[in-house]
């Protein structure tokens, strides 16, 4: 088993749209916490953002790195798609024909590869955040010491995304589809469920991961009673991926690979 | 003993049998061409045997067991597929790199059979960027990664230049001197005829015939064909001689059965003026044509090959063990 997850790994290592979402996912997170950055330091109290320097500004501004739970989720799509896409299934299959052992390889590679993306992103938050408020005025934009209490659950909920990501890969199999169905789902239609039945909408990958993610601290600070605990948030995104990736499963591995 | 044991294999994708109650074995040391038209159902049986699909029925073991049984597939079978691809942006190095770890095969592996197929050079570029035959060459080190003992080709010749395709027949003389099982399938009858010691014919999902090369042509009689302008007094000279020939037009006569080793002294003796004489016949297209066209059941859609014509197609002798239909 641990040879599939290294030769996934390899697989996302070899593969040039790995490294691109990584690097559009940090620099996009990097992008946001200097937006919040310059406005904080002119326009906080407008823009109802916590007060500078506080520990929720940290806290909010280095859990901005958040965004790039969507950009673990495409990996993770493209992890399984990508090789349906490709016609690269076919020698995987040939080499490993248990084909459950090689999605489950996938789902964990996918993992592993969430959490390298949200430590990269809050790398680059945690430089821009710096380098912006030094160019504005001194000191104030370390959010170094909010690490401790935002780095776990976003490693996590970025980790457990690109889990979520292969598990619809498995179940769709086209990338394109999973990753239009995926992302419109997140970005669009869990906000409008949400909206209508708060009741529902806590139980929906994004409020399930913004539970124990950064996001979350933002959203409670916020008062939103709608919210699971953070244990049970983990255990439903966890529940997503592996979910969408036993129904993929079974059909993958019943279906003919022509 | 036989590496693969094909029994009674049945495939149907909803309406259509692609594999239809076909049965046959591939022996080690040999190369045994899988032959028959487009649409034959070659393809599906091959990937059937890898595990790539279902059958509908029976079976095609290897080594005795089930593809998804063996424990290192890599290191028994290695295939060359149709639709198989390449991430495009991967390196050769690295796509092999990726097929070696997941099969537990080293590294040093891969540097190896990048000799083997003479893609060394190009090793560190994108494949994106490589032909159709580098992408083949690439596909036979992937299949050679494991050093197996069994190898499934389905149509290699596809996308190969003239050199590439000699390379590759020798390619698998080579693999096959080893003892290794070769499986090699083709539409091209005269192509695979120059590489093979065994042929297995589908046409329509069944079993045409198998058997080694050499059987199948030498039975099938071919005929003669003589242009002369003596026809008439040629026509009585052969039938003295026992053959029997029949008017292609006013000045072609063609005698059946027999070989132009035969004709030739007659008409020598005879002093029969010759303006041309083709002998025809015995080759693999023939006995496949022969085969297709005495079957109701067996005739495949494009069983007319180039070359094909011959009224009355060849005779095929009776009491062949292998045959069916
Ligand atoms: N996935 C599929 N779905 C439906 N029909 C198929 C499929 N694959 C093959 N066929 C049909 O099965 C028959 C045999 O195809 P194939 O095995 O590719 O033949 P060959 O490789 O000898 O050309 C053809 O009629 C083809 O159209
Ligand atoms: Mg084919």
């Amino acid at each position: 088993m641990t040879r599939l997850v290294r030769a996934e790994l390899l697989k996302l290592r070899t593969t040039k749209v790995t490294w691109v979402l990584l690097a559009v996912g940090a620099v996009t997170a990097g992008l946001l916490a200097a937006l919040v950055v310059v406005r904080s330091s002119t326009a906080a109290q407008q823009a109802g953002l916590p007060l500078v320097g506080s520990v929720a500004w940290r806290r909010l501004v280095l859990g901005l790195s958040g965004v790039t739970e969507y950009f673990a989720l495409v990996a993770g799509i493209l992890c399984v798609a990508g090789e349906y896409r490709h016609g690269t299934i076919t020698s995987t299959f040939l080499v490993e024909p248990r084909r459950g052992r090689v999605i489950a390889a996938k789902l964990g590679a996918s993992g592993l590869a969430g959490a390298v993306f949200a430590i990269a992103a809050m790398v680059v938050v945690i430089s821009v955040a710096a380098g912006t408020s030094a160019a504005e005025r001194a000191a104030t934009g370390n959010v170094v010491p909010a690490l401790p209490a935002v780095a776990p659950g976003l490693i996590l909920a970025t980790a457990l995304y690109g889990v979520y990501g292969a598990g619809l890969g498995a179940l769709l199999r086209n990338q394109v589809l999973a990753v239009v169905i995926a992302l419109s789902f997140s970005l669009i239609g869990e906000s409008i469920v949400t909206d209508l039945l708060p009741q529902v909408g806590k139980w929906l990958p994004d409020a399930a991961a913004a539970s124990f993610s950064s996001s979350s601290q933002a959203g409670q600070i916020q008062g939103s009673a709608h919210m699971l605990v953070w244990w049970a948030g983990g255990l439903v995104l966890l529940a997503y991926g592996i979910s969408a990736a036993l129904v993929g499963v079974m059909t993958a591995v019943r279906s003919d690979v022509t | 003993m036989a590496v693969v044991e094909v029994r009674r294999l049945t495939k149907r994708f909803g309406r259509v049998t692609a594999v239809d109650e076909l049965s046959f074995d591939v022996e080690p040391g040999r190369v045994t061409g899988f032959l028959g038209p487009n649409g034959a159902g070659k393809t599906t049986t091959l990937r059937i045997m890898l595990g790539l699909v279902r059958p509908t029925e029976g079976s095609a073991l290897i080594g005795g067991v089930a593809y998804r049984d063996l424990r290192h597939p890599a290191r028994v079978v290695g295939a060359v597929l149709e639709a198989s691809g390449f991430h495009p942006s991967r390196s050769a190095r690295d796509h092999l790199g990726v097929v070696a770890t997941t099969a537990g095969i080293s590294r040093k592996r891969v540097d190896e059979v990048l000799a083997m197929v003479g893609l060394s050079d190009v090793a560190g570029r994108a494949v994106g960027g490589f032909s159709l035959g580098m992408r083949q060459r690439l596909e036979l080190a992937t299949a050679l990664l494991g050093d197996p003992e069994l190898l499934v080709l389905d149509e290699p010749a596809n996308g190969l230049d003239p050199q590439g395709i000699s390379w590759l027949r020798g390619l698998l003389r080579w693999l096959s001197s080893q003892g290794r099982a070769v499986l090699v399938s083709s539409h091209l009858l005269a192509e695979a005829a120059q590489t093979v010691d065994d042929v297995v014919i589908v046409a329509g999902g069944r079993l045409a015939a198998s058997g080694p090369l050499a059987e199948l042509t030498g039975r099938v009689v071919g005929s003669v064909r003589i242009r002369t302008p003596e026809a008439q007094r040629l026509q009585g000279v052969l039938a003295g001689a026992g053959i029997t020939a029949h008017y292609e037009s006013h000045d072609v006569l063609v005698a059946d059965g027999a070989t132009p080793e035969v004709v030739g002294p007659l008409v020598a003796a005879q002093g029969v003026v010759v303006y041309e004489m083709t002998s025809s016949g015995g080759s693999l297209e023939d006995v496949f044509l022969a085969l297709t066209a005495s079957g109701p059941g067996a005739s495949g859609p494009g069983a007319s090959g180039p070359g094909a014509s011959g009224p009355g197609a060849s005779a095929v002798p009776g009491g062949g063990s292998e045959m069916v239909r």
